[in-house]
């Protein structure tokens, strides 16, 4: 199930700004797509307008074919997921999940049926009678996603369904979210500010700042071929180093593509002065001072504090900006005047 | 340190038990009272225990007041106000707190401003509109007004305004309508709050004494409280009937206490809501 945003317009009430205009989305059927970016860049906000619960000021929202931007919520066969799980506390986990389904003309019998098959699927069998007081984090989680299960939709929206979880939790949700999305075979659409959670579940990434698409592809694409600084610099741990030339075009390297040697093909070097050492547990993290500001660099060689040294970078590991702060294949060439960040 | 914090919370313990002793004074004061003779009422200075328990005070303030024409009078009044009340207040606070709506903001300062308005300032121009209407004396005008309550549309607003956007919107995208959502989800979450508002209705509506007053000209409708305050106007007596007044009034207050003890633990759980998130 295809949906599709077009040219859509949100201004919230009371406001004038709009938080994003003319917003065109494409997420394909059956792809796992996640919706990342920093906060208030309107990620949350495209979730749930095409979940129905946010008026779309201008533009159509079409799922499946149809124009759903004025259909009910509950009629858009859709699901969703959210960060505070949003289970009705004062039903059982069972009461939970025949909530929604009694809704909708299902006889007994089947709803009785579909809420088994999912209690087993999530393995809550044994907490069908408790109450959402008595569960873990994690329990509450399996039953919201439980809930969403039992509809059999469509798609499946997510907003930020892991945060409220412990590392460990978390690690052991997304793989089970995983299997479950191969499992079932619909649409996902999932909204993070967490790069792990995009770059290690999604099969479509789209990177999105101040109500704009910076973005949209496969996690390896967006991680190898960032295009535009935004994207470069926001998506690794940490991202691009990026350095402003004097023809005002950017060079960005990976922290990771920096090496204490010149390589064969090497056309890059820099000269600074560790300022830092992170040890991180297979590598280290270090912060350069290069005189025009700091850069990041992460090996697992380790290299004393206080000590100046020229790093270089492989050709094949340089990206560079245009003007514009979008991608260009052509190599610049131009003394380094900066170390440049997007949010600057 | 130490010393401190045991003079602390000695300070705490007297100020507490002054409260105390400040709260449930009066009560015991009425309920000795109410087992005194007529002349140990008045006595001065007064005694903390009757000399003679006197239950025939009771019997006499049963007769008095009229308990039976006056006990249906404030039953049928008393549930049948509390009842339309919650009836109109629960959804229009559910409609403020949740639903956007042309001129919500307006309508909620009205209602708001509302409470602030003294009933002294508008009780003769009430008086005479149900006049008017030929409604004095009628259960009509000791119910009907009473539908509409500002302080109950507000109370319940906060309640709902607690309550996580997000089950409410879980609630939506499971298929329920607006009723759904209010009767379904969001009431079961509050129930302590309506309870709580439910009992604060009761009480104001059965101990209502100004309005009673004010609507009837005779004692077709009339209440307990009017009933009760009569016995010590009583102008036969050399003495007013202290010990039968008070009688009536611990009979009037009986329901409330019971009222109270079986929700309690609810209305409790009501003030120290914080919301389900």
């Amino acid at each position: 199930m295809a949906i599709i945003l077009e040219g859509v317009k949100k201004i919230y009430p009371g406001t004038t700004e709009p938080v994003m205009e003319d917003f065109n989305l494409t997420i394909k059927d059956g792809s796992f797509t996640v919706l990342l970016g920093p906060s208030g860049c309107g990620k949350t906000t495209a979730l749930r307008m095409i979940a129905g619960l946010e008026e779309v000021t201008a533009g159509k929202i079409y799922i499946d074919g149809a124009d759903v931007t004025t259909v009910d919520p509950g009629a858009r066969n859709i699901a969703m997921v959210f960060q505070n799980y949003a289970i009705y506390p004062h039903m059982t986990v069972r009461g939970n999940i025949e909530f929604g389904l009694k809704n909708y003309k299902i006889t007994k019998a089947k709803i009785q049926e579909r809420v088994n098959g999912v209690l087993a699927q999530t393995g809550l069998t044994d907490l069908a009678g408790r109450m959402p007081a008595q569960l873990s984090g994690g329990q509450r989680q399996r039953v919201a996603l439980a809930r969403a299960m039992s509809k059999s939709p469509m798609a499946f929206l997510m907003d930020e369904p892991l945060s409220n979880l412990d590392a460990k939790l978390r690690s052991q949700m997304r793989s089970e979210l995983i299997q479950l999305f191969d499992a079932l075979g619909v649409t996902f659409i999932y909204v993070t500010h967490d790069q792990t959670e995009a770059l290690t579940m999604a099969t479509d990434i789209v990177v999105m700042y101040e109500g704009r698409i910076m973005q949209q592809g496969t996690p390896q694409e967006v991680y190898e071929n960032p295009a535009n600084i935004f994207v470069a610099q926001f998506i690794g741990d940490p991202g691009m180093n990026v350095l402003k030339l004097k023809n005002e075009a950017f060079v960005g390297f990976k922290p990771r593509a920096l090496r204490l040697v010149r390589p064969a093909n090497g056309d890059f070097e820099i000269a600074g002065q560790i300022l830092t050492r992170e040890f991180l547990g297979h590598e280290y993290m270090y912060t350069i001072d290069v005189g025009c500001g700091r850069i990041v660099l992460r090996t697992g060689q380790m290299i004393d504090a206080g000590t100046t040294h020229t790093f270089y970078a492989d050709a094949a590991d340089l990206c560079y900006f245009d003007k514009n702060q979008n991608r260009t294949f052509e190599p610049q060439q131009a003394k380094v005047v900066q170390v440049f960040h997007v949010d600057e | 340190m130490k010393k401190e914090s045991i003079l602390g919370k000695i300070v705490e313990c007297v100020f507490l038990a002054f409260l105390f002793l400040l709260f449930v004074f009066p009560f015991y004061w009425m309920l000795i009272t109410s087992l005194k003779t007529t002349l140990e009422a008045v006595q001065f200075p007064p005694t903390l225990w009757p000399s003679k328990l006197i239950f025939a005070n009771y019997a006499d303030a049963w007769k008095a007041a009229g308990f039976v024409k006056y006990g249906k009078n404030t039953i049928i009044i008393t549930f049948a106000a509390v009842a339309l009340q919650l009836i109109a207040s629960v959804p229009a606070a559910f409609a403020f707190a949740r639903m956007n709506f042309r001129g919500k903001k307006l309508f909620f300062t009205i209602i708001l401003s509302d409470m602030m308005i003294p009933i002294q300032a508008i009780f003769i121009p009430i008086f005479l509109m149900y006049s008017r209407l030929g409604w004095l004396n009628t259960y009509r005008s000791m119910i009907i007004p009473f539908i509409y309550s500002g302080y109950s549309i507000f109370f319940m607003h906060n309640a709902f305004m607690q309550v996580s956007n997000e089950v409410l919107e879980a609630a939506r995208l499971d298929g329920s309508s607006e009723l759904a959502v209010m009767f379904k989800v969001i009431m079961p979450m509050i129930k302590p709050v309506i309870i709580t508002l439910a009992l604060l209705c009761f009480v104001r509506r059965w101990n209502d004494y100004f309005w009673n007053t004010v609507l009837t000209t005779n004692d077709t409708v009339r209440t307990l409280p009017i009933a009760i305050n009569a016995i010590t106007e009583a102008k036969d007596e050399l003495l007013r009937r202290w010990d039968v007044s008070m009688a009536g009034n611990v009979m009037l207050m009986a329901p409330l206490l019971i009222l109270y003890t079986v929700a309690s633990k609810r209305i409790k759980s009501a003030f120290v809501y914080s919301g389900i998130k």
